[in-house]
């Protein structure tokens, strides 16, 4: 199931801390679409369940030195 | 042997620089250090290596008596960066304030009635279904519709609209909005995240992530840069070092490269830009859907209208009115006859007749597929087609040349007679937007082609097309074959189609640019690229304007982020040393980093103030 989803991130300062968040994710299985923004302090992404969780997510952010949280989830819509 | 006060001095300064170096820059060396072991580096490596050597190298030369150290240059530096970052904070923060503007505008509490009972509720303890009083001068809480009451609203906050908007039973009223006068009462029907505003305010928020492609070129650049940075300052040491310029001087370049370089300014141009933009396009009720659509609006060569509700109101309105042999009241009555008619043809002229007096008409019978008849002042009356007319008996020969001309021009005609005569025609068309002529001269002046499309007939194609200015006419173009004439003329060059998102939904999710046009509508939101709010066209070339000051506010701010570093990281290293004898102290490196991304912001900032 894919699912869309956002999270809160803490303690960006720059554009290749958003840079470095956002190879980091594009490189796991699991999460497409991975939008990292600097100015609104949020990660944007689609996940499939089935491969990664929404903690993995967060472990990952955190382990590169940054705070992260879910903001919102929701189905994704079929286009 | 040194002067006992020099080492005491010394000493002093040491004591004095650590609490900065590692208290105040703790969570600088935690970010750096968790980058490290992630294999990369970030802003906060540079500013920790590069003060981290001034500050280690400084001990050294305390411990060896030196008289000479560098606490003050780690220690100035430390203190701009963060007071950089605070100045950033405050601007990146005013960049988002049209999203808190709108945030703002949700009122708090209504007046709801609940078993006939009038209480005040927090807007959160609003159901759909509950009855809302709206009195003078208040905020309409939700959306929902007028059960009872008049009064004129003021939307503009919503839908950029500026004349305020009369409502009573049976009228949508939108959450946010401001009651004038009246008191009404309506019908909760959408609360919380599913109100317009709320809406709107997740559009404007999510068009942040979507980012520009334009965008993709800063983040590449800052994903290479401080690995280069790191790179270069241990060439500029190295380099000077071996051509005998003294450790300390080689020391101070490094420093210098490591501070002055800033990705900050690279990374914060165009989402700051995008950020700015967007909010100054929800003031005037264009809303993007993401930096993508943004970017690509000002790049557009084609734009395709839709024609029924689009280009024209979308319902039928009576344009000529011809008395044969001076007959009079034909408006009048055939707006008799028409009352008891629900023909879309038969409100466009009750609507006509507006507040003329009506004859009672008894007898009204309904001829179908021709018009309708009945009696009045014991008169009987006809009114119909042609075809009606040619099987009553009635000759049209009085009227045939208009009734040719009105045809030419697209207008469906009908005929009016009693049992002997002709006594007029009425004619009815749908009649373009006021908006529509100018939108179109200034979309041609722009360099736009603009191209019409509609499942109507050739003839009213081309006649609301000539109205309009609009020289290409696809027209008897099926639904389903819209999106795909899209896609052929997106061949020729970025291609826009406005439409109303209500039967072309598959057109504008075709074209690069979907705008869809609707007074706050659901599937105005929900499709297109770009919304906009009112039904104004004249918007559509405010959106173009909007994405290209907006574009070229990106270009500006990347352009001098770039030069910035490309030109402050070579003197910093001193390559013009020998030449020009420039040669940049590391805390001069350091403020010019942290006042870079500062105007970066500021900049972006100037966008508010652009009228569209």
């Amino acid at each position: 199931m894919k699912k869309e989803l956002k999270f809160n991130i803490y303690g960006m300062h720059c554009a290749s801390c958003s840079a470095l968040i956002e190879i980091s994710l594009k490189n796991k299985n699991g999460i497409e679409n991975v939008s990292v923004s600097l100015l609104t302090n949020t990660a944007a992404m689609i996940i499939d369940e089935n491969e990664i969780k929404t903690t993995d997510i967060i472990q990952i952010i955190e382990n590169l030195g940054y705070k992260a949280e879910l903001a919102e989830e929701g189905e994704k819509k079929k286009p | 042997m040194d002067h006992p006060l020099f080492v005491f001095q010394n000493y002093f300064l040491w004591f004095l620089a650590t609490p900065v170096q590692f208290y105040f820059a703790k969570d600088m060396y935690i970010s750096a250090y968790k980058a490290l072991k992630n294999g990369s580096a970030n802003m906060d490596s540079l500013v920790i290596l590069g003060t981290g050597s001034a500050y280690f190298y400084s001990v050294f030369l305390v411990l060896t008596h030196s008289h000479h150290n560098y606490f003050e240059t780690g220690t100035v530096l430390i203190t701009v960066v963060i007071l950089g970052r605070y100045l950033e904070a405050v601007a990146k923060k005013r960049t988002g304030q049209a999203i808190e503007k709108l945030i703002k505008l949700s009122p708090n509490s209504a007046t709801v009635i609940r078993n006939g009972i009038e209480s005040v509720l927090g807007i959160d303890d609003i159901s759909v279904g509950d009855i809302i009083v709206v009195k003078p001068g208040e905020k309409i809480p939700v959306d929902g519709n007028v059960t009872e009451g008049n009064s004129s609203v003021d939307e503009s906050m919503i839908t950029g609209e500026s004349k305020p908007v009369s409502k009573r039973s049976g009228d949508q009223v939108i959450g946010a909005t401001i009651n004038q006068s009246g008191v009404f009462r309506f019908r909760a029907e959408r609360i919380g995240k599913d109100t317009v505003l709320s809406r709107i305010i997740k559009l404007v928020e999510d068009a942040q992530i979507k980012k520009a492609p334009i965008q993709r070129y800063a983040d590449k650049i800052s994903s290479h840069f401080v690995p280069s940075v790191i790179l270069i300052a241990a060439i500029s040491f190295i380099v000077w070092l071996s051509i005998g310029a003294g450790f300390n001087f080689a020391l101070m370049t490094a420093v210098s490269v490591l501070v002055v370089a800033c990705p900050c300014a690279l990374g914060l141009a165009t989402p700051t830009a995008i950020m700015v933009g967007s909010g100054l396009g929800a003031k005037y009720g264009i809303l993007f859907k993401g930096g993508d659509s943004l970017e690509t609006t000002h790049k557009l060569k084609n734009i395709v209208f839709d024609k029924t509700g689009t280009l024209t109101a979308g319902k039928p309105v009576v344009t000529d009115v011809i008395s044969i042999d001076g007959a009079k009241n034909i408006i009048a009555v055939a707006a008799s006859l028409e009352k008891y008619s629900e023909h879309s043809i038969a409100g466009a002229v009750i609507e006509k007749a507006g507040n003329d007096i009506l004859f009672y008409a008894s007898d009204v019978k309904a001829i179908s597929g021709f018009g309708i008849s009945g009696k009045i002042e014991g008169t009987e009356f006809f009114l119909g087609n042609k075809a009606l007319m040619d099987k009553i008996g009635i000759s049209t020969d009085k009227a045939i040349e208009n009734f040719h001309r009105l045809e030419s021009e697209g207008k469906t005609v009908i005929f009016l007679s009693d049992n002997s005569d002709l006594k007029g025609i009425i004619a009815v068309a749908d009649t373009i937007k006021g908006s529509a002529v100018n939108a179109v001269t200034d979309l041609k002046k722009a360099g736009l082609k603009v191209i019409m499309i509609t499942g109507d007939n050739r003839m009213t194609a081309e006649h609301i097309a000539s109205q309009c200015g609009i020289d290409t006419v696809y027209a008897d173009v099926l639904p389903e074959n819209k999106a795909k004439l899209i896609n052929e003329l997106r061949l020729t060059g970025s291609t826009a189609m406005v439409g109303d998102g209500i039967n072309d939904s598959p057109a504008l999710a075709s074209a690069d640019i979907g705008i869809a046009l609707g007074s706050g509508t659901d599937v105005a939101i929900e499709t297109g690229d770009v919304v906009l709010m009112k039904n104004d066209l004249n918007d559509i070339v405010k959106a173009i304007k909007l994405s290209r000051i907006t574009m070229n506010k990106i270009r500006m701010n990347m352009f001098w982020a770039l030069f910035y570093n490309v030109l402050g990281i070579p003197v910093a290293a001193g390559v013009f040393y020998y030449f020009t004898g420039w040669l940049l102290n590391p805390m001069l490196a350091g403020t010019a980093m942290a006042l870079s991304s500062v105007s970066v912001v500021t900049n972006s900032l100037l966008l508010r103030y652009k009228r569209l």
